[in-house]
């Protein structure tokens, strides 16, 4: 049994169903067919019921139709007669063969018993009074002919008692193959009324079985729908095609949540990556700018210039003295290895680089500031405007054979920083301008490498590091020989 | 939920399942079931016993009280002996006479015949004509002395006078100071030396105890041997009251009852005493109430045993009694009310 189930589980949904159905369709066919029998069964009795009256009263009329033979044959001796003596004697012979001639205790046997006894005695006399017709022995004949007929008589009175007897009892049989079929009416409809409802409640139960999984499949799969994998295996009973489906959508199910995971798992490491490089970005900017402040941080020069600045005043060598101190106040301000610095401090160094150029290149600077003052708190990234103030000598007016002038603007524009530095010098062509600012590797700044300050990108970098790229940084020059502006707004952050 | 209750659970849930199949085998084993029994009960003649012999029992028209008893004991020795015996002619729609159903018996070939016999010459012929053809033919209560029958079963007639003399003597006591009249009631064809051997019996008996000429002894003989005619013949009997017999002997159950009921009717009870003849619940009823005076009862049981038993004894061995006597008994008030005591208990 369990064998058999299993292979039935191991079947396709189609064979399943088809093989359910054939099962209940051969079930129902089988009741029906076994009513049918039953139902033929009884027609047949109910119409053979009356079978032995009509048998009896076909014998009756056989030896009716011999006696009147032998009655003809005797009185006429014609050759017809002995010819339809001969038909009946062989008639009634055949009728007595079906009789029964066993003693039974059934009064109807025992009957028909007597019934085929007088028969053949019959017979025997019928023969014998032919014979002695044929033998025109008129005495014997006369009397045996009165003996037939007086037999015959009896038989026909054993007859009509017999048939009586049977009519009754055939009566009763019809009666109780009547009510039998009634019966049987009744019970046919009961049983297939039983086979029905047992078949619909065998197919609803199997229908369950093969649905419960596809429900259970359906809501899994609204389940997964709706963005939830976190759901169970589910299991596979049978080996059809919604067993096939279920796991292929649980293979389906654990694949999505393993290329989940793992698609996590490259976003987490893509970002650990990006956090990585932004990190050895930040470490080689700083590493960048500290190199950078590295490079303008000479501790002996200050110190020495130091002494020079106390021996000079010493010495009452003023002039050089004030000169040493500002290369001092500038030399200690690239010292101080901090990042940012305020507008005052700024300015002030610029004031420093001036008065240091100004003794280093007598009358070539004409230097310019407007600030304002209430800005002077305001932070910035350190050396700023000392490398753009040293761009404008080193590349627009030193050397210039007219009159170099440089000017420095601080003011306060919508809520915003303006840093203004502009010279009359030698200006910039609108391609190196571009180059300068929008080149991802612009050439090598001359500037940057041959002046002791800082490159004009390195400054714009540090700028957009320190402000978070809230700066604008612009370049203007209208051409040769007609000076450069580089214009800076930074937001006002407080010192 | 425990996993006991869950166990449960799955069991009614199998025992659910397990159902509709239960009733789709059970119709189906209902359906089968249903047709065999209309087999079974479709035609009581394929319920029989069959036998390997077949007698007849062919008495003739009256007394149907006494050859019932006969036959039913004789057909229960029969069967134990795997014989049957059948009554023969007794369900024809044609009441046929005794002679007639005996020759049916031969024509239809049975095989073995017990015949209430009597000294008619056809009777003889046909008795001789079954036993030339193999049939052997016992004779029952009275005999046919001139045929070739194997063997007799009966008592003695001249006997059963004697019982009747012997109860009528009983009745009348001291000799009568007038003469009186007893009167056997015979029946006419039957009007043979056996009938006149009981009269003779009753005769001579009488004639003992009282002599010649005090006991008028007569016979009443009734033309045709069936219930009218007897309760024809008892009115006029008892409607004549100048004729009127003191004594009535019935040698039959028919006429025994037909006696009693006439004299009941006219008022002649006590002035006519009856001897009636077997022991049936009414007869003996009426002798315990004194309507009959008393009696006379044949052993059926042992008519009916002897007589198949003589037949079985021939047809096996070839050789039988010629001649079985059976009990008979006179049975007066008392013992009457006894016997009728003792078949209540039965």
């Amino acid at each position: 049994m369990r064998k058999l189930i299993r292979k039935l589980q191991q079947q396709s949904l189609r064979r399943k169903l088809i093989l359910l159905f054939s099962f209940f369709a051969l079930v129902i066919l089988s009741v029906n067919t076994l009513i049918f029998s039953r139902f033929g069964r009884m027609l047949n009795q109910l119409g053979g019921v009356y079978e032995s009256n009509r048998q009896l009263n076909e014998l009756d009329s056989v030896i009716t139709d011999l006696q009147a033979s032998i009655d003809e044959y005797v009185s006429t001796r014609s050759f017809d007669s002995i010819e339809s003596y001969y038909d009946n004697e062989q008639n009634l012979r055949n009728h007595a063969e079906t009789l029964n001639n066993e003693a039974s205790d059934n009064a109807l046997l025992l009957a028909e018993k007597n019934i085929n006894g007088l028969c053949h005695s019959y017979l025997e006399l019928a023969e014998q009074t032919v014979d002695a017709k044929r033998g025109r022995n008129v005495e014997l004949y006369a009397q045996l002919s009165e003996q037939t007929e007086k037999l015959g008589a009896q038989i026909h009175t054993y007859i009509y008692s017999l048939n009586n007897e049977l009519f009754k009892s055939n009566s009763q049989t019809y009666q109780r193959v009547s009510q039998s079929i009634k019966k049987l009416e009744l019970v046919s409809v009961a049983a297939l009324l039983v086979i029905i409802l047992a078949s619909v409640a065998i197919i609803s139960a199997s229908m369950a079985m093969i649905v419960k999984p596809l429900n259970r499949l359906a809501t899994a799969a609204n389940t997964v729908a709706s963005g939830n994998f976190e759901i169970d295996v589910l299991p596979v009973y049978m080996q059809d095609e919604v067993g096939v489906v279920t796991r292929a959508f649980n293979q389906m199910v654990a694949s999505i949540r393993e290329y989940i995971v793992k698609q996590r798992e490259t976003l987490e490491r893509e970002n650990e990556l990006k956090e990585n490089e932004l990190r050895m970005q930040n470490h080689l900017r700083e590493a960048q700018l500290k190199y950078l402040q590295a490079q303008i941080n000479p501790h002996f020069l200050f110190n020495t210039l130091n002494a020079g600045a106390q021996l000079a005043m010493m010495e009452d060598a003023k002039r050089t003295g004030e000169l040493l101190t500002n290369t001092a106040a500038f030399f200690r301000y690239n010292v101080r290895n901090s990042e940012d610095a305020t507008i005052g401090e700024e300015v002030r160094l610029v004031d420093n680089y001036i008065y240091i150029c100004n003794v280093r290149f007598p009358d070539e600077i004409h230097y310019e500031k407007d600030i304002d003052e209430s800005l002077e708190d305001m932070k910035l990234p350190s050396m700023i405007l000392q490398p753009l103030v040293e761009n404008a000598f080193n590349y627009g007016i030193r050397n210039l054979e007219r009159h170099g002038m440089i000017e420095l603007e601080i003011k306060e524009k919508n809520g915003r920083i303006c840093i203004s530095v502009w010279d009359n010098g030698r200006g910039i062509s609108p391609e190196r301008i571009d180059e300068i600012l929008n080149s991802p590797h612009p050439a090598p700044d001359p500037r940057s490498s041959s002046s002791n300050g800082v490159g004009i990108r390195n400054l714009l970098e540090r700028l957009r590091l320190y402000f978070e790229n809230d700066v604008t940084f612009e370049i203007i020059s209208e051409g040769a020989e007609m000076g450069t502006e580089i214009l800076i707004t930074i937001p006002c952050i407080k010192g | 939920m425990s996993r006991q209750k869950r166990e449960d659970k799955r069991i009614r849930r199998k025992l659910l399942l397990l159902m509709p199949w239960a009733c789709i085998v059970v119709v189906i084993a209902a359906l089968l079931w249903y047709q065999g029994t209309v087999i079974l009960s479709k035609d009581n003649m394929e319920v029989h016993k069959t036998y390997k012999r077949h007698y007849a029992l062919v008495t003739g028209g009256t007394d149907d009280v006494f050859w019932s008893s006969v036959y039913e004991s004789a057909y229960a020795v029969a069967a134990e002996h795997d014989v049957l015996l059948e009554r023969f002619g007794y369900d024809l729609a044609v009441k046929y006479s005794k002679d007639d159903l005996l020759e049916m018996a031969i024509e239809a070939g049975v095989d073995g015949i017990i015949v209430e016999g009597d000294e008619d010459e056809r009777t003889i012929e046909l008795i001789n004509r079954a036993v030339s053809q193999n049939i052997p033919v016992v004779t029952i209560l009275s005999d046919c002395s001139g045929s070739m029958r194997q063997s007799y079963v009966g008592v003695n007639n001249y006997d059963i006078g004697q019982n009747y003399g012997e109860a009528i003597a009983k009745l009348i006591g001291e000799t009568p100071s007038s003469k009186l009249n007893v009167r056997v009631i015979l029946e006419s064809k039957e009007a043979d030396v056996a009938q006149n051997l009981v009269l003779l019996g009753v005769r001579e008996n009488l004639e003992k105890y009282y002599g010649e000429g005090s006991i008028d002894v007569t016979s009443g003989t009734i033309s045709e041997p069936d219930d009218f005619a007897v309760e024809e013949y008892m009115r006029d009997t008892f409607l004549d009251r100048a004729q009127l017999p003191e004594f009535i002997v019935c040698l039959n159950s028919i006429t025994t009852q037909q006696a009693y009921q006439a004299a009941v009717d006219y008022n002649a009870v006590g002035s006519c005493k009856i001897l009636g003849y077997y022991d049936s619940e009414s007869i003996l009823s009426a002798v315990s109430k004194g309507i009959i005076s008393s009696t006379l009862s044949v052993d059926t049981e042992q008519l009916g045993r002897y007589a198949v038993e003589n037949l079985n004894d021939y047809i096996e061995t070839g050789y039988t009694n010629g001649y079985n006597a059976v009990d008979m008994k006179m049975i007066d008030r008392e013992k009457a009310a006894e016997i009728l005591e003792q078949r209540k208990e039965q």
